[in-house]
């Protein structure tokens, strides 16, 4: 783009630098007539009837006085009887002594065929300029393209690459020194990272294992002393209560364990599910749970669905929406489940959410007021969903004050 | 009746002793697979609790010895893994139960006697207290010879009340053994109560004295005594 003003000037310029050459040589030009002029006029004195100007370029005229000391270069305009238009013409007057006699010599050049000249020479030059620059750059294109090849492979790579799947990188061979550098430093990198990965997933996985058995040395400690009698009301209590927080942490721990394993790929067998008979399954067991808030389930899922999952991510999937639209629901209200041609939906009425819609799914992100939950079984539900190739959305409609969630199959 | 325990932490190893002890179980203890091997080569016992892992060694394998010399004894796996594939392959190999830590005493002693009666195949088992006889297979309960219609929930809360009579049992061993392990997570332990009342009702109407003893928001004790 750069180009075409470049060379726009560049025409421009070299015109009037053509049209400085011309000038000084049309000038020149011009000078030696005149000097031949006067040397005829010298060598030759004409009469009054010798001064018929041949030459319509040149005009002598005899004159009074030396009325010029100096011959004087002009640009002017004269009519041209021959092609019949007005044409620029560069004259040089000056005045010549013969003895006693002054003679006025007026000699002029058109510039026209110069001008021309000036003129196409400069287009010519531009147009030259920028049919080379094109072809540089169509070239320079080409090698761009081919040298970079390897370069676009590997961003393609990196593009689809993730930490968490076990594929290592392939990256491209490459002529290009800096390219292979490159390479090499990516494939270093990525197995370092997905080194790193493996190794915090490892430690989630052992430190969580870890943890269950002093959590059973203190349930179990609690366990006994819950039955030791002689215990005080307050006492008793607060065995209960730590006893719980126990299995908060367990339940967490598990949860965390879950993630690792789906992250993990640990489930990798997978078989036919029908999606409609596992909430059958899973209505009839969190039946008295939810009897207990007055919820009821209204079932309309009319399109069954069997999917090609892993069964126990199925289920805990299921069941985690489930369970969270029985704890978040209003007491009273109904859950409803509905099934559209690709898509599964659950829906609860509730409070809009405490905390940001995008926040949803986050670990760890859980409603305060519910002291029980970890905050874990939405992550969960999306990991899983994630690792599945199912999509997971989540709607609130503030008219109908109704959360929803839609599971959507491939 | 007699049962060895397997595990290696000595804390959880000494509780799990005393409280099957004060269920009336004779129990032995190890800490190892070795000594495990050791001990039902050598004895013959009629439940064996093992935890899974183990310093010297996974405990499938003591499974696999027990079944090489068809032993009759009941098993129940522990273990820190909650892992479908340990499960399955555990009760594969002809574990009869798998018990995650951590775990309740109350439900570990459950698991143990249901066990127990699985395998005295001989007779229809049944289980006294105070007026009440339950028939666990048949999920039946009568009042002074009279049937009282219980629900299979109704039924499976009454028994495990009695099996760990005496005891205080908080809501949440209750439900976790009557509902399932998620259900510990649920908010509102609030059906636990309907179905105690409704169980307390059923019972009552039947002239069975109220055995059941609410602590408040702790949870409730079977009990014969005023």
């Amino acid at each position: 783009m750069v180009t075409i003003p470049v060379a726009l000037a560049g025409a421009v310029l070299l015109y009037f630098l053509i049209h400085q050459v011309i000038n000084s040589e049309i000038d020149e030009l011009l000078s030696s007539e005149l000097k031949q002029v006067q040397e005829n006029l010298d060598r030759h004195p004409p009469d009054t009837r010798g001064l018929l100007n041949w030459d319509h370029n040149l005009q002598i005229t005899p004159a009074k006085t030396a009325s010029l000391q100096q011959p004087v270069f002009t640009d002017t305009t004269l009519f041209d009887a021959l092609e019949n238009k007005v044409v620029s013409v560069r004259m040089l007057r000056a005045v010549h002594a013969v003895g006693k006699h002054y003679y006025a010599i007026r000699l002029h050049q058109p510039y026209l065929e110069f001008q021309e000249i000036a003129q196409y020479l400069s287009i010519g030059i531009a147009l030259c300029f920028m049919a080379l620059f094109a072809i540089l750059l169509f070239i320079g294109t080409l090698i761009f393209r081919r040298v970079l090849r390897p370069f676009y492979a590997i961003i393609a790579q990196l593009r689809h690459y993730r930490i968490d799947q076990q594929t290592a990188l392939t990256l491209p061979a490459s002529d290009v020194d800096e390219f292979s550098l490159l390479s090499q430093s990516i494939t270093e990198m990525t197995q370092q990272a997905a080194h790193r990965y493996s190794q915090q997933q490892q430690f989630t996985d052992t430190t969580s294992h870890e943890l269950q058995t002093p959590l059973s040395v203190l349930s179990t400690d609690l366990d006994l002393l819950q039955q030791s009698a002689g215990l005080s009301e307050a006492d008793s209590q607060r065995i209960h209560r730590a006893q719980k927080t126990i299995r908060r942490l367990s339940s967490m721990n598990q949860s965390l364990l879950l993630l690792t394993k789906i992250d993990n790929q640990q489930f990798v067998q997978v078989e036919p599910v029908d999606i409609g008979r596992l909430i059958d399954e899973l209505t009839d067991t969190l039946g008295d749970y939810a009897a207990s808030k007055h919820m009821r389930f209204v079932r309309s899922d009319e399109h069954t669905h069997v999917i090609t999952i892993n069964r126990q991510l199925a289920f805990i999937l299921v069941s985690n929406l489930i369970q969270n639209a029985i704890r978040h629901g209003r007491s009273g209200s109904s859950i409803t489940i509905t099934s559209g041609a690709k898509t599964y939906a659950i829906s609860n009425q509730a409070e809009p959410l405490p905390f940001a819609h995008e926040d949803l799914f986050h670990r760890f992100v859980r409603n305060p007021a519910l002291a029980q939950s970890t905050g874990l079984g939405l992550a969960i539900v999306k990991e899983i969903a994630d690792q599945s190739g199912l999509g997971i959305d989540y709607a609130y409609s503030a008219l109908a004050g109704e959360h929803t969630f839609t599971v959507t199959f491939p | 009746m007699k049962i060895l325990l397997i595990e290696d932490e000595p804390e959880l190893r000494t509780n799990v002793q005393r409280y099957l002890e004060g269920e009336h179980f004779v129990v032995s203890t190890v800490s190892n697979l070795r000594q495990a091997s050791q001990k039902v080569n050598d004895y013959a016992y009629d439940c064996i609790v093992v935890d899974i892992m183990l310093p010297d060694g996974n405990g499938l394998a003591l499974i696999e010895q027990l079944k090489e010399t068809h032993s009759t004894a009941g098993i129940v796996i522990i273990s820190a893994k909650n892992s479908l594939d340990d499960r399955i392959k555990g009760l594969d190999l002809g574990a009869d139960d798998y018990l995650i830590k951590p775990f309740y005493l109350p439900e570990l002693n459950a698991r143990i006697r249901s066990l127990m009666r699985r395998r005295q195949n001989a007779g229809e088992q049944q289980l006294s207290f105070g007026v009440l006889t339950l028939w666990p297979k048949r999920e039946e309960v009568s009042v002074a010879d009279q049937l009282v219609q219980l629900t299979p929930k109704e039924f499976a809360l009454l028994l495990f009340m009695v099996t760990n009579k005496d005891r205080l049992l908080a809501k949440e061993v209750i439900a976790e053994h009557v509902w399932g392990e998620y259900m510990t997570d649920a908010d509102s332990l609030e059906f636990l109560y309907t179905h105690i009342r409704n169980l307390r009702k059923k019972l009552s109407s039947s002239g069975c004295p109220d055995y059941i003893r609410s602590r408040y928001g702790i949870g409730y004790i079977l009990t014969v005594a005023p």
